[in-house]
């Protein structure tokens, strides 16, 4: 059976509902973070870029950071009924893409990335059980409602299910 | 602090299209003399778009893509990004080393060979680029990465998305057409570096 695929682009995040595999594709530097509740199979996926929106200039998009995103997903699936203390976290990505750094950035964005999202988390007091984070290389996920696994793809570090 | 957010009107995107367009024509003579072929190039794309969006420009987020880096340092910072498909990488590393295309892998010969073609065209774009600005710039060496093409810019993307909501892209296909090789070559200037292109240019 083909279940619904439902894509969640860079600086975005989605909220669903079994039968349904949210995916993320691609992630360097970015963060994903899917969020759980087994009971009712609601599930929920952010992509962030950045950790803080406070210190950009541009503030449009709160998809785009793990301080806004996180609190939003986690508003988002509570409103469909989703119990907030049996809400699990897994989060993936945050790699370090290349051997430069340019000068001005702070550098590793990929580590404080993972930082921040572990830091929002925590003050939500939502456990993270799984974690696949850092390295050089680039991964998709997939994420099953149904089962609440995570398929984390690589192209040359293997296929592993959190 | 920053002025606000630059916008790229429509006549700015031609002129810098036709930049571009004379860059990656040089970019691809030099090229062909390296490999003696004929080398094409199609007219230049100019992309100002939304940040989240380039991962669908560059071929989609999840393609396996061989990559050649360069920062670009000097008056208008920026990177340049090469993409090759693999089986594109695999054959113009093929033409490169004079070796037969036989596996998927690539040996240290093989993208030590894809960075120095890399080098080439940067060398020329840039070349022609500063003869027109007047604005010196200067290449990084080159840094080789093998991954998906969404995980590649994401890094340089977040980079942008500190500062801006929007990214300008000149994207120049080239084509190899005996191996069938194509390539895209991608300028991304740092938001800053806009405003001074711009002003370099007379717009």
């Amino acid at each position: 059976m083909e279940v619904h695929e439902i894509h969640v682009g860079m600086a975005d995040m989605r909220v669903a509902k079994s039968p349904a595999v949210l995916t993320s594709l691609g992630i360097g530097s970015c963060v994903a973070i899917v969020l759980y509740y087994a009971r009712l199979k609601i599930g929920g996926m952010s992509h962030i870029m950045l950790p803080d929106m406070e210190v950009v200039r541009n503030k449009s998009n709160r998809a785009k950071f793990a301080n806004t995103a996180i609190p939003d997903l986690l508003r988002e699936m509570e409103q469909m009924g989703a119990e907030k203390i049996m809400i699990k976290a897994k989060i993936m990505g945050g790699a370090h893409m290349f051997g430069f750094a340019k000068a001005r950035t702070v550098f590793n964005i990929g580590e404080r990335n993972v930082e921040k999202v572990k830091q929002v988390l925590q003050e939500l007091r939502i456990k993270i059980i799984e974690e696949d984070t850092g390295g050089c290389y680039g991964r998709s996920i997939f994420f099953d409602l149904d089962t609440g696994l995570v398929r984390v793809r690589t192209i040359a570090h293997g296929e592993k299910i959190l | 602090m920053l002025k606000a957010e630059i916008k790229l009107n429509a006549k700015q995107q031609d002129v810098l299209k036709e930049i571009a367009n004379i860059c990656a024509g040089n970019a691809a003579t030099s090229l062909s003399q390296l490999l003696n072929k004929k080398i094409e190039m199609n007219v230049p794309r100019v992309y100002f778009l939304r940040v989240e969006k380039v991962p669908e420009v560059v071929g989609g987020a999840d393609t396996l893509v061989v990559s050649v880096i360069f920062q670009v340092f000097g008056d208008a910072p920026g990177v340049i990004l090469l993409l090759f498909p693999q089986k594109d990488a695999r054959s113009l590393a093929a033409i490169l080393t004079e070796t037969p295309v036989d596996s998927n892998i690539f040996t240290e010969m093989d993208q030590s060979a894809i960075k120095e073609a890399g080098s080439i065209l940067t060398g020329a774009y840039l070349n022609t680029f500063s003869g027109f600005t007047r604005l010196g710039l200067i290449p990084s060496t080159p840094s080789i990465v093998i991954d998906m093409a969404g995980a590649l810019v994401d890094y340089i993307l977040i980079e942008l998305a500190t500062v801006t909501e929007y990214a300008l892209l000149i994207d120049s296909e080239f084509i190899e057409a005996d191996r069938s090789v194509r390539g895209h070559f991608f300028l991304l200037p740092d938001p800053g570096s806009l405003s001074a292109i711009l002003k370099a240019i007379g717009e």
